[in-house]
């Protein structure tokens, strides 16, 4: 492998890693924290769309259970 | 209504042991998250049953009522109620009871019971009841409760074959029946209701009891020893000594064995590839900065294991109870000993052992002082500077100065974390002092069971954060530490290493400025940088800022001679201040961040804890400059 | 001892009596659905420790005795001793 391909591949990874961790650090500070203020305001569907760690499992269809 | 997955929740007392019975139900099918927006643990779990049809098991948080004072209390009584938003009410109830104590957890059980909820009574701990030779009327009990009983010994597993047929037969039944019960049916009982409710358990055991227990002899007589003012301090200190021993000293073979893999790994590669930034972003990016993670990873699972084990057999709560005198002198809570003793193997799991405390300020000021706890992470950085300037002279016996050197660094830590935690209570959590209030389980054997998931799931965790985060984050400081590359007219030698050109050689220029009053010179400033992802990092920055090439046992022994020539003692001693004071942990701040649930704490914790160490260290300095030391 | 009503706070190791009042609150008094009732004293009912009970302090932590630990309803409870003097036990009776 030369030098040279070896410093494009080199900067590849380099940039994923920082595109990764700028957007598990964005999810945490800007999707979370919104997906919350929508929890609150009893949007569950769209809280869940943006943020869907916090919703293993899916709540019954029929349920009322959140007013 | 008909449900794909019927959902079925443990509740009960503290100590009833539920999550044996969680374990003994769902095996390892679990899964263990956070509800949103609080750190409390949610742990849920599948149960497929004779008939085929698969339950989810959600195993809630203790408590001894409904009225929630803590968050872990407010999030099972949520959950039960239907009020959490992103949960499913759940449509059956296990409430588990200690059977050895049903005086008081009945009352659980009434009170979940008035919900109009399916509940099944698993009555835990059989084995103990009928060793204290209690004799129970079960079907008097199950009359006068209104619900199925179940007799259960979860270590063993006796009994959970019969628990889910009593589950299932409930499930079914909930399935033809109408919806359950509409949330939110459920008001703060008063004082009146509270007592009407122990009446009623008391009623219901006069049936219901044949012949009482017997009191618990073995507990009785092994607290007549751990809860005695004179053996049981001489007992708690033996048990820490043990621990630290442990820690250190078995932890030393898998760690060394883990470091060896690692250079393994390292040279293996290595040798397979071309020299180019490729091979070096592998090797010294990611592999090293993984593996230099990778090697706490015995010296955790230990800790865990001392601390499941001192939890599972009853030992933890008498810890608090013993030293809640000795911490409120400090404003801490007895229960804040656990997290700190942690701390000193990483501040990580210590920060994460802060959710047994309730009150909000207790737990806030525990996190904020964690960190100061002398963690593992520094005794590379330790060893390294009392190696290089401090002789090894005898002092009387066996003790020579360097121990002593390294037992003061341990006290300074001590010190500054109990300084810190009054002075946090007396400003920003100024507040009264949260009640102690907790029970004394009795002793029994831990469950290797237990044990056995407890650490996997530890190992598990650690394992993932190692191999995301600190993986992206290795290879991001490679990155900073290696590019740009010195340009072809620029000066490559001792005295400009090739780091001084990168970005990380620049910004520690750019800080040295502000480090200059501390002794700290420009190497030292740029191998704080990476430094800062981990605190034993700093040791092969500093290597590679002296360009001190060669494997790491060679390279760390030329580095003391360099380091002896090169700085004076003011400068080292200042040095061991900021490691003693910094907050030199990237992990820790995350951490901080997703146990609090805010930025704002890990940023109080850097800014104050940099202020500390810049002020220390500057003292240091100075007082070591005018004491005439060099 | 002078008078057998004392607070439990006040007891030492080995002593105990049975449960008259908590909080303030006298057994069968009437109160206004909890309101105003101090949240500790609820928080120590729901772990059972209610009037008629008997207690024992069993334990008491090093330096200075503080902490204790009680016995009550067959289970040990850890508590300090501000915290106990929201009981009020009658040592004349069992338990002591």
């Amino acid at each position: 492998m030369s030098a040279g391909l070896q410093e494009t591949l080199a900067f590849a990874i380099v940039a994923l890693a920082v595109g990764v961790l700028l957007l598990g650090f964005l999810r945490k500070t800007v999707a979370e924290p919104f997906s919350r203020w929508l929890l609150k305001r009893g949007q569950v569907k769209w809280a869940m769309r943006i943020y869907p760690k916090f919703h293993k499992k899916k709540p019954p269809s029929g349920s009322s259970c959140c007013d | 209504m008909a449900i794909e997955t019927p959902r079925v929740a443990l509740a009960g007392n503290p100590n009833c042991g539920k999550t044996a019975l969680f374990n003994a139900l769902t095996g390892g099918r679990q899964k263990v998250g956070n509800y949103p927006g609080v750190t409390v643990e949610r742990k849920e779990g599948t149960l497929v049953m004779p008939s085929g049809r698969v339950l989810s098991i959600l195993d809630l948080p203790g408590t001894y009522s409904l009225d929630a004072s803590s968050p872990d209390e407010l999030i099972t009584r949520d959950v039960i109620l239907g009020l959490q938003p992103t949960e499913r009410q759940p449509e059956i109830l296990v409430a588990v009871a200690d059977a050895t104590n049903l005086e008081r957890n009945l009352g659980l059980v009434l009170e979940l019971k008035a919900l109009g909820k399916r509940v099944v009574l698993a009555l835990n701990m059989m084995d103990l009841a009928e060793k204290r030779g209690i004799e129970l009327d079960l079907q008097a009990l199950a009359r006068e409760l209104g619900v199925p009983i179940v007799p259960t010994v979860a270590v063993r597993g006796q009994g959970i074959a019969e628990l889910i047929r009593s589950v299932e037969e409930s499930a079914k039944a909930a399935e033809s029946a109408e919806a359950a019960a509409a949330p939110g049916a459920w008001k703060k009982p008063s004082v009146a209701e509270i007592r009407a409710r122990f009446a009623e358990v008391d009623r219901i055991l006069k049936l219901v009891i044949r012949k009482p227990p017997k009191p618990a002899l073995w507990t009785e007589r092994i607290d007549s020893v751990v809860l005695h003012p004179l053996w049981g301090s001489l007992l708690l200190v033996g048990i820490l000594i043990v621990m630290f021993q442990a820690i250190f000293t078995w932890a030393a073979a898998p760690a060394e064995l883990i470091e060896a893999g690692v250079a393994w790994l390292g040279d293996s590669v290595g040798r397979g590839m071309a020299d180019g930034p490729l091979r070096s972003l592998i090797v010294d990016g990611a592999i090293a900065g993984v593996g230099s993670v990778l090697v706490f990873l015995p010296q955790i699972l230990l800790l865990f294991l001392f601390i499941l084990l001192l939890e599972d057999s009853g030992y933890m709560a008498r810890a608090a109870f013993l030293m809640d005198r000795l911490m409120s002198r400090v404003g801490l809570h007895g229960r804040a000993f656990i997290p700190l003793l942690s701390s000193y193997a990483c501040a990580v799991p210590g920060i994460m052992a802060t959710r047994t405390i309730s009150n909000r300020r207790d737990r806030l000021t525990t996190i904020l002082i964690a960190p100061l706890t002398t963690c593992s992470a520094r005794l590379p950085v330790y060893s390294l500077l009392i190696a290089a300037f401090i002789p090894n002279t005898a002092l009387f016996g066996p003790i020579r100065l360097q121990g002593v050197v390294m037992f003061g660094l341990y006290l300074f830590g001590i010190v500054a974390t109990l300084v810190m935690a009054l002075v946090l209570r007396q400003s920003v959590f100024r507040g009264p002092k949260s009640p102690l209030l907790m029970e004394l389980p009795s002793y029994k054997w831990p469950s290797v069971r237990n044990i056995v998931l407890g650490l996997l799931e530890r190992a598990k965790l650690f394992l993932r954060r190692a191999g995301t985060v600190i993986l992206l984050l290795s290879v991001v400081l490679w990155f900073l530490a290696a590019y740009p590359k010195p340009r072809a007219g620029d000066p490559v030698d001792a005295a400009h290493p090739a780091i001084t050109y990168s970005y990380a050689g620049r910004i520690g220029r750019a800080i040295e400025p502000a480090l200059r009053p501390l002794g700290f010179d420009w190497r030292i400033s740029v191998a704080l940088i990476p430094g800062f992802a981990a605190r034993e990092v700093m040791v092969s920055a500093l290597a590679t800022v002296y360009s001190i090439e060669g494997d790491e046992e060679a390279a760390t022994g030329a580095l003391t001679d360099r380091l002896a020539k090169d700085w004076s003692l003011p400068v080292a001693l200042s040095l061991l201040t900021w490691y003693v004071l910094a907050c030199q942990c990237l992990s820790t701040l995350a951490v901080t961040r997703r146990e609090t649930n805010s930025w704002r704490w890990p940023a109080v914790m850097l800014l104050y804890m940099t202020a500390l160490a810049y002020v220390g260290s500057f003292a240091t300095y100075r007082l070591a400059l005018w004491l005439g030391l060099h | 001892m002078m008078t057998p009503i004392v607070k439990l706070g006040e007891l030492g190791r080995g002593h105990g009596g049975r449960i008259i009042s908590i909080g303030g609150q006298v057994a069968g008094a009437i109160d206004a659905a909890g309101e105003g009732q101090d949240d500790l004293a609820q928080r120590l009912m729901e772990m059972g420790l209610l009037e008629g009970c008997d207690v024992q302090v069993v334990h008491e932590a090093p330096f200075g005795g503080d902490p204790i630990a009680i016995r009550v309803r067959g289970a040990l409870v850890a508590l300090r001793r501000s915290e106990a003097n929201q009981i009020v036990v009658d040592t004349g009776k069992k338990g002591a």
